[in-house]
């Protein structure tokens, strides 16, 4: 632009369109107002993950140790001594069950997807997917009670059990794995699978040694987003597991129910009791650790998938 | 079709029982819904959805208090979330150096990996006492008069504080849809403008905001489906009373509020539980709706490539 302005208006050498000094000011000066407003937009909407993490720290700090996390909650309210070994054991638990549930059905479903599908099933069984994941969990949380939980009428009868929460979170799950393993496995080059097909190999030998080593990563990709949403998730376990202050004796019915970091957060702020608000704030640091942890490997799978594949 | 020679055949069936089994789960979650909302559906009818008396004991059941608050509390958190988001979108695609993008990117996918159970925490130890001493009393003293702006009870909790927490809770979505939808705008018709000597406001007003807007509405849209279902944080800061909100600080009660907060007691009388249901119904309902029209705004944009913000917890 400098250039273009510095040739004088009245130079006959060249025709030369005219330029408004005041008009490009004008636009540059729009121009860094946006720019402020973006800045400020990213700030603020930045500002709670900051912010969340800080108050976090700040407030349950004094609990951050280990026997806070190896103890079971005790005195009075329940809590007020003692850690949170129940809400992480309860949480294994949980995240056991749900991918013993949904990690078959999702890779399965996403795999028909991309080997067997026709166009139509597939614009379909997608739609289904993406569907499911935008259903609220507390819809979830329902639907959970009358199959596993509740004990009139229809349903498996499993109680308020680590079962019962661990399976509906499977639901949850499911659709996430499913769409993320289709997405990895279309994302394979298509010479890949060709080229096995070509040779002789059965679909079946071609997902073993060459389909389930290019979509590894997707794949895992896919069960990490999955476990990352379900360890977050409260609304489903209200009616289906609700929590236990103990250990479970069993998965199903009395006694099968068990703790779950939400859960036990959510738990203790509703209590009037300030050293429970900071133990919630406590674990609120411990569930936040877990699932950047998570997120952490998350990224260096897809930055190694990239890298190596 | 069971010829061995081709393996495949046992292979997809193996593959078809899981596809069935994911189809089975989306059917349960609707039956299931259907089934047990059908005694009060075909009981209250279409007043359901504006009688406002919501009643256990008289079995008088009427939704509107929760749908105005649900209503309520979306609008608003759409209505905060909608500029930020766009700025973020806007300055992670155009503005922001290349080397700082990732990990400004990266910032945004964290919020939305938090949790919504700390989202509520954090509204209840940090938004609610800031609300119920800086901002309400500023209101309270200035802008009394004004009846949607009216402080009632000055105790922080309330539709404003559930909106605000709410709008950080889909920011994320909204703001990474803006990004990849601008993403998407070819890079020769940006090239173009700027050749033509456009500022970069000039080529994100006049050529990407244009091309990548249906995305953006797509993200808009599946944001407000988030709004509606969000529970936890909802139940921690808006108060739960069931009462039609007048005023932007009043407390109020939403579906999935309500939901959480009594499902567990009406499942003891049948009518009751089945009025409950029938407001798991209406959130069902409008997710499904909202998610169609949704995604298929998104595949046609963006290529419904996904996108990790949109799996947030819940």
């Amino acid at each position: 632009m400098a250039e273009l302005a510095n040739i004088k208006k009245d130079d006959d050498s060249m025709p030369i369109f005219p330029i408004n000094r005041g008009y490009i000011k004008r636009k540059k000066f729009y121009n860094g107002i946006a720019v402020f407003f973006a800045v400020m937009a990213f700030i603020i909407g930045a500002f709670p993950v900051f912010h969340i993490i800080y108050k976090a720290v700040a407030l349950g700090h004094k609990y951050l140790n280990w026997r806070f996390i190896s103890t079971l909650p005790t005195g009075f309210p329940i809590g007020a001594q003692g850690g949170i070994l129940n809400a992480i054991i309860g949480d294994v638990y949980l995240i056991v069950i749900a991918s013993i549930f949904a990690i078959p059905l999702g890779i399965g479903s996403g795999l028909y997807l991309s080997l067997f599908g026709k166009k139509r099933t597939n614009t379909f069984l997608r739609l289904l997917n993406e569907l499911m994941i935008g259903i609220p969990s507390v819809v979830w949380g329902i639907v959970g009670f009358y199959v596993f939980s509740t004990n009139a009428g229809l349903g498996f009868h499993f109680g308020f059990s680590a079962l019962a929460g661990g399976l509906t979170l499977g639901f949850i799950m499911t659709p996430i794995i499913a769409l993320l393993t289709e997405q990895a496995v279309n994302q394979i080059p298509a010479g890949y699978i060709e080229g096995a097909l070509a040779m002789g190999a059965t679909k079946w030998q071609a997902t073993k040694s060459v389909i389930m080593k290019a979509a590894l990563g997707g794949i895992f990709t896919g069960i990490l987003l999955g476990i990352m949403n379900i360890i977050g998730q409260t609304a489903p376990l209200l009616f289906t597991n609700y929590y236990n202050t103990g250990l479970p004796t069993g998965i199903t019915g009395p006694g099968g129910a068990v703790g779950d970091l939400a859960m036990l957060i959510f738990i203790y702020i509703h209590e009037p009791s300030r050293i429970l608000h900071i133990k919630a704030e406590a674990a609120s640091v411990v569930l936040l650790f877990f699932i950047f942890a998570v997120d952490l490997g998350l990224r260096l799978i897809n930055y190694l998938t990239r890298k190596f594949l | 079709m069971f010829n061995l020679k081709y393996k495949d055949d046992l292979y997809k069936i193996i593959l078809s029982v899981f596809v069935l089994s994911v189809i089975s789960v989306f059917l349960i979650a609707v039956t299931v819904i259907l089934f047990y909302s059908y005694p009060a559906i075909i009981r209250y009818g279409f007043p359901f959805l504006w009688v406002k008396e919501w009643n256990p004991p008289k079995e008088v059941f009427g939704a509107l208090t929760f749908l105005a608050g649900t209503f309520m509390v979306t609008f608003l958190a759409l209505l905060f979330a909608i500029p930020f988001s766009f700025g973020i979108g806007i300055f992670l695609q155009e503005y922001c150096p290349l080397f700082l993008r990732g990990i400004f990117t990266v910032i945004i996918e964290m919020l939305a990996g938090i949790p919504s159970v700390v989202f509520g925490v954090w509204g209840v130890l940090t938004i609610v006492p800031w609300l119920r001493e800086s901002v309400e009393p500023f209101f309270d003293r200035h802008f009394s008069s004004i009846p949607f702006l009216k402080v009632e009870e000055n105790i922080g909790y309330g539709i404003l504080a559930a909106s605000i927490v709410v709008a950080f809770m889909i920011l994320p979505i909204i703001s990474s849809i803006t990004k990849d939808s601008l993403a998407s705008v070819p890079k020769i018709a940006k090239d173009g403008a700027l050749a033509m000597g456009a500022t970069k406001l000039d080529v994100i007003k006049d050529v990407s905001l244009p091309y990548a807007l249906n995305g953006i509405y797509g993200g808009i849209i599946l944001g407000f489906g988030r709004a509606v279902g969000e529970t936890i944080a909802v139940v921690l800061l808006i108060g739960n009373q069931a009462i039609v909100p007048k005023s932007l600080f009043s407390v109020g009660y939403t579906i999935s509020a309500v939901l959480a907060n009594t499902f567990t007691f009406a499942v003891i009388s049948p009518i009751y539980a089945s009025a409950e249901v029938e407001l798991a119904l209406i959130l069902l309902a409008v997710s499904l709706i909202i998610n169609i029209v949704g995604r298929n705004i998104l595949n046609k944009v963006i290529g419904g490539r996904f996108n990790r913000s949109q799996f947030g917890g819940g």
